[in-house]
């Protein structure tokens, strides 16, 4: 495991790269994290699914969005447009990290509606968990969340979240996609808003689109503060199968 | 490959440890100063990984790398990034956290950081006194909502409100009442007890919770030390802190108030998840900091 720094020098991201323990490797995975709170409740859970890719012999690398974890940046600097740049810069560091041929994008949540929209050129495969597709679904949910929704910038579950942050997140459409994975597979543990529709979208533009519902934890939006450390030993098995 | 840079300080992650094992991210400030200023470590707390609950290490590591202070926020053994070390069936959990926080201590001196400071939230706070109570190389501590002793007076604060309550009486009288029982509870479970047994707490296990008399000689040893503390408590855990002075008046025969200063957040929550009283708990402690160990205090 190799914590590290990488990017642009101004505005570097903090990532951790694991290896594959099988040796050289042709296939890289990039995980896409969730955003607020549920990335730091899902943390285990993605180190997990890192670890258990790197065993099954791809190469793995973790990241943290500007403003976000250990990356730079005060958490009012990051935003879901910044976040899409991330996404393409660390695919691009993965690459050159592990010198692989292949890029499977993972993403939990807005990771990985961000995975999509960031259109990373040959990426043979996009792993949505329970992803992030109808934003005013989304913005609503943060609404109800907020602790003052009247207000200008909304503290959603310990982070501030500005009327720009939010005005970025309703317009992402993932009707505008241009460039489209071949392959998309999703792994959804709850009723997913707009899920048809994408289904729909995807398979107009020829792309296959794949859905598995597992009943498992929801590990992003745990609630008991003392109970982080679950992990939904199921979902990870099937994004490991997928991914490798 | 860069690290975090600023004008005023930069960042660094690293791999480190008896096994390689642990991950954090050293904090160092760009200014080198005469006399190297107290480096801070952030000791993970529960399961939350170095960043923080909420990011808060990483937003008070940040605060005080700007004003010239070192700090490494770090992940113990099976916590975030970190793995298990090789001893981890050798010793208690305990132990091995407590070799995993001189692990972090030495690398920091290593680095060239000068007296050292250890910070947590909950069990992260309690880590952290158990750490400057047997390494003399820890000048002091800050201590967010760690493991504390209840009064009377708490239960006085607690129960009270209810006692005057004529629902609370009418629900006592028609056997509704939770309270009631509760106390009644409190009260009989206190009998069989000698006074130094600890009153519960969330984040030390009944086995390795330090009785009475053991914290307070643990304090004692403390203030002879001349280390110095900062305790920050929350409204978060009212089951276990309700009013500003409890602590002090938890240990009464000690000089704990000359030594050790206190902060009560009553509107903030455990884990500081509003902004408010973040920058409330970043203004205390750069405040505190500054005093003890700012330049001029080491002047």
């Amino acid at each position: 495991m190799k914590p590290h720094f990488f990017g642009h020098a101004s505005r570097p991201l903090f990532g951790i790269h694991t290896p594959s323990a099988t040796g050289l490797s042709q296939t890289g995975v990039l995980i896409c994290p969730p955003m607020g709170q549920e990335a730091l409740r899902a943390y285990r859970s993605l180190r997990l699914l890192a670890d258990q890719l790197a065993a099954e012999g791809v190469e793995v690398l973790r990241f943290d969005y500007f403003g976000t974890g250990d990356s730079a940046g005060d958490v009012r600097d990051g935003r879901p447009s910044v976040w899409l740049e991330n996404v393409r810069t660390a695919s691009q560091h993965l690459r050159e990290l592990a010198a692989v041929r292949r890029l499977v994008l993972v993403g939990l949540r807005l990771g990985g509606t961000l995975a999509l929209l960031a259109e990373v050129p040959a990426t043979s495969r996009v792993i949505l968990w329970d992803p992030i597709l109808d934003s005013r679904d989304f913005i609503a949910e943060l609404s109800r969340d907020a602790v003052d929704p009247g207000a200008e910038e909304w503290e959603v579950r310990g982070f501030p979240m500005s009327e720009t942050f939010r005005g970025e997140i309703a317009s992402m459409d993932l009707g505008t996609i241009r460039r489209t994975p071949p392959d998309i597979r999703i792994v959804i543990s709850q009723e997913l808003a707009g899920l048809v529709a994408f289904q729909a979208a995807m398979e107009a533009r020829r792309v296959r689109v794949e859905t598995d519902r597992i009943d498992a934890l929801r590990v992003w939006i745990a609630d008991d503060a003392f109970g982080l450390g679950a992990v939904p030993a199921v979902v990870l098995r099937r994004i490991v199968e997928w991914a490798t | 490959m860069g690290n975090v840079t600023e004008e005023a300080f930069s960042e660094r992650a690293m791999a480190f440890g008896r096994s390689q094992h642990l991950v954090g991210v050293l904090s160092m400030p760009a200014a080198v100063a005469a006399v190297s200023p107290p480096g801070i470590a952030f000791i993970s707390s529960g399961i939350i990984h170095r960043v923080g609950a909420n990011r808060i290490y990483v937003r008070l590591a940040r605060a005080l790398a700007r004003r010239g202070s070192a700090s490494l926020r770090f992940d113990l053994s099976g916590i975030g990034d970190s793995s298990q070390p090789d001893d981890q069936l050798e010793v208690s959990r305990a132990e091995l956290e407590q070799r995993d926080i001189d692990d972090a201590l030495s690398l920091m001196q290593r680095e060239g950081v000068g007296p050292l400071i250890v910070a947590g939230l909950c069990s992260g706070a309690d880590n952290s006194l158990a750490t400057i109570a047997r390494n003399e190389h820890v000048s002091g501590a800050v201590l967010m909502d760690p493991f504390v002793f209840r009064t009377r007076r708490y239960y006085v604060e607690h129960y009270g409100p209810r006692l005057l309550r004529p629902a609370a009486w009418w629900n006592a009288l028609t056997g509704q009442s939770t309270a009631f029982k509760d106390l009644a509870g409190s009260v009989v479970s206190r009998f069989p007890r000698s006074r130094s047994t600890p009153v519960g707490d969330s984040s030390l296990s009944a086995s390795t919770a330090p009785s009475r008399e053991e914290f307070q000689e643990r304090l004692e040893a403390l203030i002879e030390r001349g280390a110095r503390l900062l305790f920050v408590f929350t409204g978060g855990l009212e089951e276990r802190y309700n009013y500003r002075n409890q602590l002090f008046d938890a240990f009464p025969r000690i000089a704990l108030r000359a030594h050790a200063e206190l902060e009560y957040l009553p509107d903030s929550d455990h884990t500081f998840s509003r902004q408010a009283p973040q920058r409330q708990l970043e203004a205390r402690i750069v405040t505190w900091y500054d005093t003890h160990f700012g330049t001029a205090a080491v002047r």
